[in-house]
């Protein structure tokens, strides 16, 4: 992460994340804009692209058409001309046909190495072939970007606002009272959090390798809680407090991993985002189903989670946590938060549910 | 006058089905499943912007309903919201409250 950041520094250039992993501070200037979908950075304006153990490469500088005569096209979203150069060892890891061949991008430099291990050496190379006229333009470029970065930020508070006082409470909201309560702990976010529209990544500022768990990877459902609890224990030796914000939908597929939580003592305060449904996959109907005109007053068939509301405090409590919920009032939940901080320092785990906006 | 009454009795009515109903607007707004990518509040997120304080006009609006950008948000043609019922629903995406200050906001500083 120092060496990407030294990287961007010198070339004054916009990184942008997937978030897969932590890999970049979220507060850095130079940090692109959150606010887009992680997993499809937005590189249309980009003259060179520096992809650092990207996966995927081809979604990120393409999309489809919508359907026509002709089937589905593919358009690049980088300007003409724009140059793409990899570094990675994703290539010694052919995983799929439809992927790596059916849609394989060509870089104009593929570099087949450890992008890590190569960060020295590149910075090095920048470093002497930076003149001072290069040293003017680049300052220039990079004046813009962080303009854009400020502005940004801005408005990621802006939007956050709206709702702050609803019920259900808004996910803005929530991880805004998460942060107010951990910021000054040494603190490690175990889950995903573009189920929560990136409200973490927007409005937090992390720093440390160990302060993001990253994505999925193939954002199947209930991976969440399972390898939130396995991100614990391995925070547990470091006394970091452990964060996990968890989907309702995610825990309902293997709820019996808060017992191992419990059994083996294993500190983590676990935070509802619980919008009483399976979202993504409502979402997904919804948009189907429009495309054929059909009216989306259905869509709670098969993914809503209500009639009867699932209780996961009792759940929590009879795995053997310390838990309290369902929080509808945005004002109760910071001194929640501050309570199951105070169990989780005592070494236990614990769980609020809080009952939430969809995304 | 007999016949400016009459007139007048005739109009009134017409003026009200005219005129875009905020309430019917927010029983769309989760009947039509909104609130699922932009939130209760038109807030937005990740899954769709936001729709509070827009800046568009309802011809815009209208617009993006029945062709919105591919892939990121479902059509919303005639057979599923009729062009009254869309004006209803921007009627009260028009009447969300501005959000509080983000200086009042201590948990936003």
């Amino acid at each position: 992460m120092e060496l990407l950041a030294e990287l961007a520094d010198l070339l004054q250039a916009r990184v942008q994340d997937q978030r897969m992993r932590m890999n970049f501070p979220t507060a850095h200037p130079l940090y692109g804009n959150p606010g887009v979908l992680p997993m499809n950075p937005n590189v249309s304006d980009a003259d060179v692209l520096l992809a650092l153990e990207a996966q995927d490469l081809w979604s990120l500088t393409h999309k489809m058409t919508p359907l026509n005569r002709f089937g589905m096209e593919a358009q690049s979203t980088m300007k003409p001309g724009a140059k793409v150069i990899t570094i990675s060892a994703v290539e010694l890891n052919h995983k799929s046909n439809y992927q790596d061949f059916g849609r394989y991008m060509e870089a104009d430099l593929s570099i087949t190495g450890e992008a890590e291990a190569t960060l020295p050496a590149l910075i090095e190379e920048v470093k002497q072939a930076l003149t001072t006229d290069r040293r003017r333009a680049i300052q220039e470029h990079g004046r813009k970007v962080v303009e854009a970065n400020i502005e940004s930020r801005r408005r990621h508070k802006d939007q956050a606002a709206v709702g702050w006082d609803s019920s259900p409470v808004s996910t803005a909201r929530l991880a805004a009272e998460i942060w107010a309560q951990v910021k000054n702990e040494d603190w490690s976010l175990v889950s995903w959090d573009r189920m929560m529209s990136a409200w973490p990544t927007r409005l937090w500022d992390f720093s440390k390798h160990y302060q993001f768990i990253g994505t999925h990877g193939g954002s199947g459902i209930g991976y969440g809680l399972p390898a939130a609890v396995g991100a614990a224990l391995g925070n547990k030796k470091h006394g970091r407090l452990t964060i996990n914000i968890q989907t309702d939908g995610d825990l309902c597929y293997a709820p019996g991993v808060l017992w191992t939580a419990a059994h083996h003592q294993i500190p983590m305060l676990n935070i509802m985002h619980n919008n009483r449904a399976y979202h993504e996959e409502r979402m997904y109907i919804t948009l189907l189903g429009a495309k054929y005109d059909r009216s989306p007053e259905t869509s709670d068939i098969g993914t809503a989670l209500k009639g009867p509301n699932i209780d996961y405090a009792s759940i929590a409590r009879g795995f053997g946590l310390y838990a309290e919920g369902p929080i509808e009032n945005p004002n109760e939940l910071g001194p929640a938060i501050r309570r199951g901080i105070e169990r989780v320092k005592k070494g236990e785990p614990a769980l609020i549910d809080v009952l939430t906006q969809p995304r | 006058m007999t016949m400016r009454f009459c007139v007048l009795l005739f109009l009134i009515p017409a003026l009200w089905a005219q005129s875009p109903s905020a309430t019917n607007g927010k029983r769309l707004f989760e009947k039509k499943a909104c609130y699922q990518c932009h939130g209760w509040n038109g807030q937005g997120g990740l899954a769709g912007p936001r729709l509070a304080q827009t800046k568009l006009n309802f011809q815009g609006f209208r617009n993006i309903l029945r062709n919105p950008p591919p892939s990121q948000m479902p059509p919303y043609r005639a057979a599923v919201l009729t062009d009254a019922e869309a004006a209803d629903l921007f009627a009260y995406i028009q009447s969300l409250p501005p959000p509080p200050a983000v200086e009042s906001i201590p948990q936003l500083k």
